[in-house]
């Protein structure tokens, strides 16, 4: 699933939306979308309905076409969860039940159980869905303004703010101190590559404590006293 | 985090480069199953130690929300009772095991690798605990009773989560130790070394507490193997089951053959001291697992205890000889 998913295939989903015109679920209110997906996430959980979930995942796969996502997207986000999504059936299938279906080795799979994890699967894939409905359509500078209309303590947002800003440039430093690392042979064995990767985590902090001591200086030298309310400006399209 | 960032207003850029940081290292790859699929470290016992557990909670919590949203990571129904196993509880358990290290004397290299093994430990014990009683009370239909379940999951954890918690330990050691090797400063600055002694704890006392530790837990593995009960079939035959006719036995194992014999004999057999068929092989392993890792520490550091630094020489007699002999050799003139 992460192997799949990485940052960098974030970014380019991110960067995808503010190139071009946007269409169909982008052009609406961040605030509808937020609070659209939150219902039915809540309802799927809540009810717990199969044809429900059904409903709701055909939805938000209606929902990336008529917004005009591209195909690799739409297909990575539905798919990528599928291993953990088989994993959780799987597991259900052979942990639960009275009928049994049918045997492989020591593990006897039950139809209650199937039917369980079908639906436990089905509950997990439509909450994704929705997610990614929300997160390919919506730049998260819209989702991060939309929590603080909807009274998130602003600490947290800031942090949001913060991690999203930084994630993507920390993920860059580590991999290109990875890279070197392996060029050295840093990363030859088990134990190499725990001491390699605790030495580049230690270092990567450093560098966060020392920029984060720089952001803090570049806001009080433009009259910023820490004050909540550092969401990042609008972009316009 | 609001008290935190009210404490010291200057440092709001540092909590969310900090959450940034846990975000960034729980998205570190780690192969398992032989790289048939990954995961990914805890990296809150880091951050609990950096920061406080506090702190790492509420960061551990944005970072479960960002992964959720854009790596279908955890799962938004999840949020929070993911949020309590990896940031509260995986989190303090790593924090207490710091300090507690520290407290012990353990060096900051030794403290912080403990710490993050048992944080990623207890981070995924609570998991256990939390779905076993789901499965076992609340879910329909249940195979097995809430400890049955207890086994499953752990023994489904244990090939991905045991060589991580492994990873885990070196991770949070080194990085501790490259922060404090680099950067000493940064450490005092966030209070977690002392700023008049940093460098209070030594490594010998850190080797005796751990040998002692690891030796109180060892006689504690034996003293419960042999206190076993013994199960029914060790028990001396009844007269009416020696009397009743029987078929041709056959025997198994040498202590099926013995067992048979005193059984003949009519002379009770006495319980094994370590009865392995009575535990099973899971518990018997990790018995052989803890011996071996008390007698490699005992063997290695056995010095630390018994000889007093700076009292007698350690290099053995006849070794000693020789390499005073050697020196005193005059060495040969180079053309």
């Amino acid at each position: 699933m992460a192997g799949q998913l990485s940052l960098q295939e974030f970014f380019r989903v991110e960067k995808s939306q503010y190139e071009g015109p946007a269409y169909g679920w982008r052009r609406w209110d961040g605030r509808v979308k937020v609070v659209l997906a939150l219902v039915a996430m809540t309802a799927n959980v809540l009810f717990a309905r199969p044809w429900l979930s059904g409903t709701l995942i055909g939805l938000a796969a209606l929902g990336m076409v008529y917004s005009r996502c591209h195909w690799k997207h739409i297909l990575l986000f539905l798919f990528a969860p599928g291993w953990a999504v088989l994993v959780l059936v799987l597991g259900m299938s052979f942990g639960f039940g009275v009928q049994p279906v049918f045997r492989m080795g020591p593990l006897t799979f039950y139809r209650e159980g199937i039917a369980m994890g079908l639906n436990a699967g089905l509950r997990v894939a439509t909450d994704l869905a929705w997610a990614s409905l929300l997160v390919i359509t919506t730049p998260f500078a819209d989702i991060l303004r939309v929590l603080r209309w909807m009274r998130v303590p602003g600490v947290l947002v800031d942090t949001l703010a913060f991690m999203y800003r930084y994630a993507f440039l920390l993920f860059d430093e580590f991999s290109a101190m990875r890279n070197s690392a392996k060029a050295r042979g840093g990363l030859a064995n088990f134990r190499s590559t725990g001491r390699t990767s605790g030495m580049i985590a230690g270092r990567i902090f450093l560098r966060s404590y020392d920029r984060a001591d720089r952001i803090q200086m570049a806001m009080q030298a433009r009259g910023s006293e820490s004050a909540p309310g550092s969401t990042p400006p609008t972009v316009e399209r | 985090m609001r008290k935190f960032v009210k404490d010291q207003p200057s440092r709001k850029p540092l909590l969310g480069m900090a959450g940034a940081f846990v975000f960034f290292v729980s998205l570190m790859h780690i192969p398992a199953f032989g790289g048939a699929t990954c995961s990914h470290p805890c990296g809150t016992p880091l951050a609990a130690i950096l920061l406080g557990p506090g702190v790492t909670a509420g960061l551990a919590a944005c970072g479960l929300l960002l992964q959720a949203l854009f790596f279908a990571h955890g799962g938004i129904s999840t949020l929070g009772a993911n949020t309590l196993t990896l940031g509260l509880v995986g989190g303090s358990a790593g924090y207490l095991t710091f300090k507690l290290g520290r407290k012990l004397g353990w060096s900051l290299g030794v403290s912080a690798g403990l710490a993050g093994l048992v944080g990623d430990v207890a981070t995924y014990m609570l998991n256990i605990v939390i779905l076993g009683l789901h499965f076992a009370y609340v879910a329909p239909h249940p195979q097995y009773t809430f400890w049955g379940y207890a086994k499953v999951l752990g023994l489904a954890y244990l090939p991905v989560q045991g060589p991580l918690a492994v990873v885990e330990m070196l991770v949070t050691g080194y990085a501790i130790q490259a922060i404090f090797r680099q950067r000493p400063e940064v450490l005092e600055s966030l209070g977690v070394i002392d700023k008049a002694d940093p460098k209070k704890a030594g490594s010998k006392r850190a080797g005796q507490t751990a040998a002692v530790l690891l030796l109180v837990l060892g006689l504690c593995g034996v003293a419960r193997v042999s206190a076993a009960d013994s199960p029914p079939s060790r028990q001396p035959a009844a007269v009416s089951d020696v009397v009743a006719p029987t078929p041709v036995v056959t025997y198994s194992a040498l202590d099926d053959l013995t067992d048979g014999m005193a059984e003949k004999a009519g002379t009770p057999t006495k319980p094994y001291w370590i009865d392995l068929e009575g535990y099973h092989d899971i518990w018997s392993s990790l018995c052989m697992l803890a011996g071996l890792a008390v007698g490699f520490v005992l063997g290695r550091y056995w010095h630390l205890l018994f000889i007093k630094e700076g009292g007698e020489s350690r290099v053995p007699v006849a070794a000693a000889k020789s390499l005073e002999k050697k020196r005193s050799r005059p060495s040969r003139p180079r053309s």
